[in-house]
């Protein structure tokens, strides 16, 4: 009769999203249970040191203001060294937490519930630690408003052709509407945590910050579309802020940097290093934390395939720019391409080929994907790789270009150091901080995936 | 406390708990087939076809944050044009004044924000955000954000009962019922 043969047809079984089948209020209560327990002295500790580092990052930028850029090792040719590298390297990081939270959200990636809220929170974090850069590498930061479009007493208005102003647009943009995003996001938490609370103090605070949630239907109806506006305008976001960060070199008529493969190239490197970021941060959040059975192996997994695939087209990248300089018959591109792979700064060129490209290999095999201890070594890879991309990009370009009259190396000083260092104080600092007020992961997200969750699975015909 | 007791404040209305999401998608077709409109369910997360059930309407915030992102984006254009015309014309390598290529992406950037901020604040306008709704009077009410599958129903609704409409929500199945009041 029915010729359909069955035997041979094979039922690929997905892992399951969250380990250990939890109940709504095992959720509930481990997550809430990380921001309600006692604060441990652990925490105390490293807030001590992150937030000792964060402080000598605002002393350092004191120092800089006091004295002028000529603290850090920035001369002429080299105009742009540690301080561009280290907010391109920022924004870069920033751009996986809105890829989870926007990007995947689109495609009904549902994995991605149990890591968007610290991804996200990743994102926010990290433009601050960007933004700080170009605010304060101008020379003359009291002078910073020219760059926006403001009435001012000279009738001057800015230019709006140039990259450096879209830049601020740009990040400006991201920031907020990431922290919106953010935001939303946490507000049905807010409210589980509000109900919970026991001191006046917590009911109040997270009471306000819940925006008087009801998890009434009305409201999560409107709130989802929001949600879904929200994603929506992100999308494009991951694709044009970097685009346009890149803009700030494309634009110009430096060799290695005048190239049209930039946007692309570097939005694939900023997906890649924000990955690895996450890697960094879901692998030491669950050593710390009992947050195993949301973030499993299969979540790590994945990133883990993101980190792969984002790594091979970086690597395709830093092969058709060499491709391209020499294809293009142009002497200066194609000599600052033989001068990245063999001149100074060699060693930078070839960490950043060995971090990014060769690195990622290992990744092809499901037991080196799978071992938490290879991902943490990788991750930690990957983020030194892409920091020396922009600083090969950057350093490279300026130190030789086409007199050799004008060429110089360009060498760190013990401020540019100590203020990088400095970043990852204030970033870690705000971590912490989130780690202890805010659920880690999001709640109600997590809760919409379980399978009981449906309104149609199991218990007969109560599900009409 | 008795909630059928007289009591000398105002009843806001009826919450009552149910086992899980589908009962509740349940319930809220039985209700809507009874007559009741003024009602809600109360869940951890969005559920589902309960849309639907409560034969609500789709949100339209997305025209608030499509105009907005239209207001923005026409508005930074017009700034960027009187800027670079009017008040402040400068030659950039020859370029025309109003070079409109060039503006894309701070109008962009202006779109995506707007947008944000219009479903934003539009959704703070329609949420019904009130601190102090009588429903946080309730103890059993707060489970809602932790497991609990709530339904509420206001005594301004036509067909509200305080006795009657218990009796309605205990036939169907609701594990424990209680009358709200609300602050006068």
């Amino acid at each position: 009769m029915s010729s359909i043969p069955t035997h041979n047809a094979t039922l690929v079984v997905e892992p399951p999203l969250i380990e250990g089948s939890p109940s709504f209020h095992t959720v509930t209560d481990t997550i809430s249970g990380i921001v309600e327990a006692k604060t441990t002295k652990a925490w105390y500790i490293a807030i001590g040191i992150t937030s000792s580092i964060a402080i000598m990052l605002f002393g350092l930028i004191g120092y800089l203001f006091w004295y002028g850029t000529g603290v850090w090792g920035l001369q002429i040719p080299v105009g742009w060294g540690w301080d561009i590298t280290n907010f391109v390297f920022w924004v870069g990081i920033g751009h996986a937490g809105t890829l989870i939270s926007a990007v995947l959200f689109l495609l009904r990636q549902k994995w991605r519930t149990s890591i968007n809220r610290f991804a996200e929170a990743m994102t926010i974090f990290a433009v601050i630690c960007a933004g700080i850069y170009p605010a304060i590498h101008v020379g003359r930061p009291w002078l910073l408003y020219f760059v926006m479009p403001l009435p001012n007493q000279m009738g001057a208005w800015p230019n709006f052709r140039s990259p450096l102003l879209w830049d601020m647009f740009a990040v400006g943009t991201y920031f907020t509407v990431s922290l919106l995003f953010w935001y939303l996001g946490l507000v049905p938490d807010l409210a589980s945590l509000r109900d919970r609370a026991v001191s006046k103090v917590k009911k109040v605070a997270y009471g306000i910050f819940s925006l008087g949630w009801r998890g009434s239907n009305r409201q999560w109806k409107h709130y989802e579309l929001t949600y879904l506006i929200l994603a929506g305008i992100s999308t494009p976001l991951v694709l044009s802020v970097h685009s346009i960060v890149s803009t700030d070199f494309a634009t110009s008529v430096i060799p290695g940097w005048h190239t049209t493969i930039f946007p692309p190239y570097f939005v694939a490197g900023a997906i890649f290093s924000g990955f690895a970021m996450v890697m960094t941060l879901a692998i030491l959040a669950r050593i710390v934390y009992p947050v195993k059975a949301f973030i499993t192996m299969n979540h790590l997994e994945k990133m883990a395939k993101v980190i792969m695939l984002t790594g091979m087209m970086v690597g395709y990248a830093y092969g058709m720019e060499f491709f391209i300089a020499w294809y293009s018959g142009n002497p200066y591109e194609f000599g600052i391409f033989k001068y990245r792979a063999t001149g100074w700064y060699a060693w930078a060129y070839w960490t950043m080929v060995t971090c990014n490209v060769l690195v990622p290999q290992f990744l092809w095999f499901k037991k080196l994907r799978t071992s938490i201890p290879v991902l943490f070594i990788i991750s930690i890879f990957v983020n030194i790789g892409m920091w020396f991309e922009r600083f090969v990009i950057i350093a490279t370009s300026l130190s030789q270009d086409f007199l050799p009259s004008s060429w110089g190396y360009f060498t760190p000083t013990w401020v540019d150091v100590l203020t990088f260092i400095g970043t990852f104080g204030l970033f870690l600092t705000l971590f912490l901080l989130f780690l202890r007020f805010l659920p880690m992961i999001a709640m109600s997200e997590v809760k919409g995936v379980l399978p009981q969750a449906d309104p149609h699975s199991g218990h007969g015909k109560e599900g009409k | 406390m008795n909630a059928d007791a007289p009591s000398m404040k105002k009843v806001y209305g009826i919450v009552a708990e149910f086992g899980g999401p589908g009962e509740l998608l349940a319930v809220a077709t039985k209700l809507q087939e009874v007559g009741y409109r003024k009602f809600d369910v109360h869940s951890p997360f969005p559920i589902h076809g309960m849309d639907e059930a409560m034969r609500e309407k789709r949100s339209r915030i997305s025209y608030a944050a499509a105009a907005a992102a239209l207001a923005g984006g026409l508005g930074i254009l017009t700034l960027i044009w009187w800027v670079h015309t009017i008040a402040y014309p400068l030659i950039i390598s020859g370029k025309p004044f109003f070079s409109y290529q060039a503006f894309f992406p701070p109008i962009f950037a202006i779109c995506v924000l707007s947008a944000a901020f219009g479903a934003m604040l539009t959704f703070l306008g329609v949420m019904d955000l009130r601190w102090n709704h009588p429903l946080f009077n309730s103890a059993t009410f707060k489970k809602f954000s932790d497991d609990g599958f709530m339904v509420s129903i206001e005594a301004v609704d036509s067909q509200f009962d305080v006795i009657k409409t218990r009796e309605l929500l205990k036939s169907f199945g609701a594990k424990g019922v209680e009358t709200v009041e609300a602050d006068v």
